[in-house]
C-alpha cells in the first residue's frame, strides 16, 4: 500500500470510529442502547495507529472500552450496532453486547468486560501462533488499571520466557474508572514495567497516529523475527466518562478541554491537509461515505429482530 | 552561598529507542536515586541550598522524602507546568535568574537541548549533565556522586567557571535571520514526512548533518563524520555531511547496537559562525536524534556557533579539587 493510501485510510478509521462512536452515545442517551456503553472518543489514535501495523491474519484482543479497536481492525459497523442493541444479527447474536463483540474471522479475539482478561487470551494466541509457526502476531489492547493486575504481570512473564510473537499495547488514558493513575501506582510510566521482564517498553504519544504506527510496527517486526513480545504505553485520554452516565466528580472540565485541543484526528487532518494528501471536497467524501455507513448500520440494528427467549442457552460454554 | 539547580526530566530514556535498537529503560525510580546520592554529598559538603524543576514524577520530592531531614534548604521552583518540555526550558530561565551557581540535568541530549533554550546564549552557569540512557552524546554518563563532586567544586568556587568549564558549540537553525532553535550536537535533515515517535532510525532518511562534534566513540547521526573528521568539543568548527545513494558506503552506530551503512555523498568542516542553507525543501528536522519540525518551505538556514552553554569538565574539575585539597579536613 502506497504510503498516501495508508494515512487516508488510517485518517477514514479514525472518522469511523468517531462517528460510530458519536452515533453510539447519541442512542444510548435515547433508551436504544441496553447496558453499559464506553466511549473511545478521543483515543482513536491508538487502535488505528496499531492495527495499521497488523496483518488482516493477526490477533488482537480488546477491552470493555473496545468499540474503537474493533473498527480499525475491520469489524463490521451493522454487526456491531446489532450487537449493542442486543438483536439477533449482531456478532454475538445480541447476547454479548459492547464488551464482548468478537469476530474470529478478523483476528477480534473479542472485547472483554474484565479489566485485564485479554492479557493472557493474546498471550494464548502468540503461544499457538508460535507452535504453529504460522507468522502471525497478537496485539492485547489494554488500559493503565489492568497493568495492575495479575494477569498483566504473569501474561508478560510468560510472553518473555518464550518470546511469543505478542504486543502488550496499554492505553494510558490516566484514569482507571475514577481513580487516576497517581493514586493506583508508584510510577508514572507504565512502559518501566517492561525491564522487569527483559522486554523492551517504549511510551509513545497515544493522540499521534504516526507515533503509535511506526512504534507498534516495529515491535510486529521485531515479534515475527521471534524476538519477542515488546510493551508499548500509549499516552492518552477519553474525552466522556468512564462509562455513559458517569458524573466525573473526579476530574475537572478544564482537563477535559484541554485533551480536545489535543484532537488526534484534527491534528492528522491538519497535518495532510498541509501535505496535499487531503482536499476539502475529499474530507467531505469520507464524511458523507461515514455517515451512509453509520445511518446504515443503525437501520440494520433497528429492523432486525431480537433473539427468541429459547436461544438464551444457546452458544454458552462456561 | 552556594546554590545548586537541578532540572530532572521523567519523559528521557522511554522513546522508541527502547525497541529499535537496544536503549536500556530508565525508570525513574533510577532518577530518585541518582537525586538522592547528590543530595547526600551536596549536605556533606556544605551545599547551602538545592532547588529543582517541578516535574509529574516529583523527583526532587520524593528523593528529598525519602531521606528525610537534610542540613540545607531544599525547594522547588514555583512554576506552572505543562508537563513538556517546555517545563525544562523555563526552569532553566528561572534558575538562570535565580543566579545559581551551577546546573544539574538528568536525561539526554533532547533533555539538555530544551535547557539550552531557556539559558540565554552563552550563558555563564555552568552546566553539569548527566545522562540518563545509552543514546546521548552531550550528557555525561557518570555515576551520580561523582557529578556531584564535579558540581560542588564548581558551586562552592574551589575550581573557577573560567578553570573547569569549557563553552559548548551548538547548531543554530535559522529563519528569516532569527534563531528558531537550537541543537547541542547535531541538526539532521530527513527526507520524511512526519515527526511521529521523534528518534532517527532509518538511515536512507538522513539527508543533510550538521553537527558540532563528530566523534568515533559516540553515537547516532553526528558519528558518521567521526570516522572521516574527528572533532571534539574543542575545537572551533562544525561539521556538514551530505548523505545520498550516490555516495561512498561507510557503516555508523545511528543507535545504540545498531551499526547501519550510510552513504556520504561529500562532508567538509565549516566555519564556526558562517550560515549554511538547507538543500531538501521539505522534510522534516531533528535535532539532537529527535525529529522536532515538519518543514515545507526553502527559506531554513544552520551555522554551528559557540553559543553554547558553559559546561563543566567533570575530569579536570575534580583533578583541580583534589590538588587544592578539596574534600580533605
Amino acid at each position: 500500500m502506497g504510503e498516501e493510501k495508508l494515512w487516508i485510510n488510517m485518517y477514514t478509521s479514525m472518522l469511523r470510529i468517531r462517528r460510530f462512536e458519536e452515533k453510539v452515545v447519541e442512542l444510548f442517551a435515547q433508551g436504544k442502547i441496553p447496558g453499559f456503553v464506553h466511549s473511545y472518543i478521543g483515543e482513536e489514535a491508538v487502535a488505528v495507529g496499531a492495527c495499521s501495523a497488523l496483518e488482516p491474519t493477526d490477533y488482537i484482543t480488546s477491552t470493555h472500552r473496545g468499540h474503537g479497536h474493533l473498527i480499525a481492525k475491520g469489524g463490521d459497523l451493522k454487526y456491531m450496532m446489532a450487537e449493542l442493541y442486543g438483536k439477533k444479527t449482531g456478532y454475538c447474536k445480541g447476547k454479548g453486547g459492547s464488551m464482548h463483540i468478537a469476530d474470529v474471522d478478523l483476528g477480534i479475539l473479542g472485547a472483554n468486560g474484565i479489566v485485564g482478561a485479554g492479557l493472557p487470551i493474546a498471550t494464548g494466541a502468540a503461544l499457538s501462533s508460535h507452535l504453529q509457526k504460522n507468522g502471525r502476531v497478537a496485539l492485547c489492547f489494554f488500559s493503565d488499571g489492568a497493568s495492575n493486575r495479575g494477569t498483566f504481570h504473569e501474561s508478560l512473564n510468560m510472553a518473555s520466557i518464550w518470546k511469543l510473537p505478542v504486543i502488550f499495547l496499554c492505553e494510558n488514558n490516566m484514569y482507571g474508572i475514577s481513580m487516576p493513575q497517581r493514586k493506583g501506582m508508584a510510577i508514572d510510566d507504565i512502559a518501566d514495567r517492561a525491564s522487569a521482564y527483559g522486554i523492551p517498553g517504549v511510551v509513545v504519544d497515544g493522540n499521534d497516529v504516526i507515533a503509535v504506527y511506526e512504534a507498534v510496527k516495529e515491535a510486529v517486526s521485531r515479534a515475527r523475527a521471534g524476538g519477542g513480545p515488546t510493551l508499548i504505553e500509549a499516552k492518552t485520554a477519553r474525552w466522556r466518562g468512564h462509562f455513559e452516565g458517569d458524573p466525573q466528580i473526579y476530574r475537572t472540565q478544564e482537563e477535559i478541554e484541554e485533551w480536545r485541543k489535543k484532537c488526534p484526528i484534527k491534528r492528522f487532518e491538519e497535518k495532510l491537509l498541509k501535505m496535499g494528501v487531503l482536499d476539502e471536497a475529499k474530507i467531505r467524501e469520507i464524511e458523507e461515505m461515514i455517515a451512509k455507513e453509520v445511518e446504515e448500520a443503525v437501520r440494520f440494528a433497528e429492523e432486525s429482530p431480537y433473539p427468541e427467549p429459547e436461544e438464551a442457552l444457546e452458544d454458552v460454554y462456561a | 552561598m552556594s546554590r545548586i539547580g537541578i532540572i530532572a526530566n521523567p519523559a528521557s530514556g522511554k522513546d522508541i529507542r527502547r525497541l529499535v535498537a537496544h536503549g536500556s529503560v530508565f525508570d525513574n525510580n533510577e532518577k530518585v536515586n541518582i537525586v538522592k546520592r547528590m543530595l547526600s554529598v551536596f549536605e556533606e559538603v556544605g551545599i547551602k541550598e538545592v532547588i529543582f524543576m517541578p516535574d509529574y514524577f516529583q523527583i526532587g520530592w520524593r528523593a528529598l522524602k525519602s531521606l528525610g531531614k537534610v542540613n540545607m534548604e531544599v525547594g522547588i521552583i514555583d512554576m506552572d507546568v505543562e508537563f513538556t518540555q517546555n517545563d525544562s526550558t523555563k526552569a532553566a530561565s528561572i534558575l538562570e535568574r535565580c543566579g545559581v551557581d551551577c546546573l544539574i540535568t538528568l536525561g539526554g541530549d533532547g533533555t539538555n537541548r530544551v535547557v539550552a533554550k531557556g539559558l540565554s546564549p552563552c550563558s555563564e552557569v555552568p552546566l553539569l549533565p548527566i545522562s540518563t540512557g545509552t543514546n546521548n552524546v552531550f550528557p555525561y554518563m557518570v555515576e551520580g556522586t561523582v557529578a556531584a563532586l564535579a558540581a560542588a567544586a564548581i558551586a562552592k568556587g574551589v575550581v573557577g567557571k573560567e578553570e573547569g568549564c569549557y563553552r559548548a558549540k551548538r547548531v543554530e537553525l535559522l529563519r528569516g535571520g532569527d534563531v528558531v532553535d537550537i541543537a547541542l550536537v547535531d541538526l539532521v535533515a530527513l527526507d520524511c514526512s512526519f515527526i511521529g515517535s521523534k528518534a532517527i532510525w532509518h538511515p536512507e532518511e538522513i539527508k543533510e548533518v550538521f553537527s558540532t562534534v563528530a566523534k568515533p566513540d559516540s553515537i547516532g547521526a553526528s558519528s558518521i563524520a567521526g570516522y572521516l573528521i574527528p572533532t571534539d568539543e574543542l575545537d572551533d568548527r562544525g561539521i556538514y555531511v551530505k548523505l545520498g545513494e550516490a555516495g561512498k558506503k561507510l557503516y555508523a552506530p545511528l543507535v545504540p547496537g545498531v551499526v547501519k551503512e550510510v552513504f556520504v555523498e561529500s562532508f567538509s568542516e565549516i566555519p564556526l559562525d558562517e550560515k549554511y542553507k538547507l538543500s531538501l525543501s521539505r522534510g522534516v528536522i531533528a535535532l539532537d536524534g529527535e525529529r522536532e519540525i515538519e518543514f515545507s518551505e526553502e527559506n531554513w538556514e544552520v551555522r554551528v556557533t559557540r553559543n553554547g552553554p558553559l559546561v563543566i569538565d567533570i575530569k579536570k574539575t575534580l583533578k583541580l579539587a583534589s590538588e587544592r585539597r578539596f574534600l580533605r579536613s
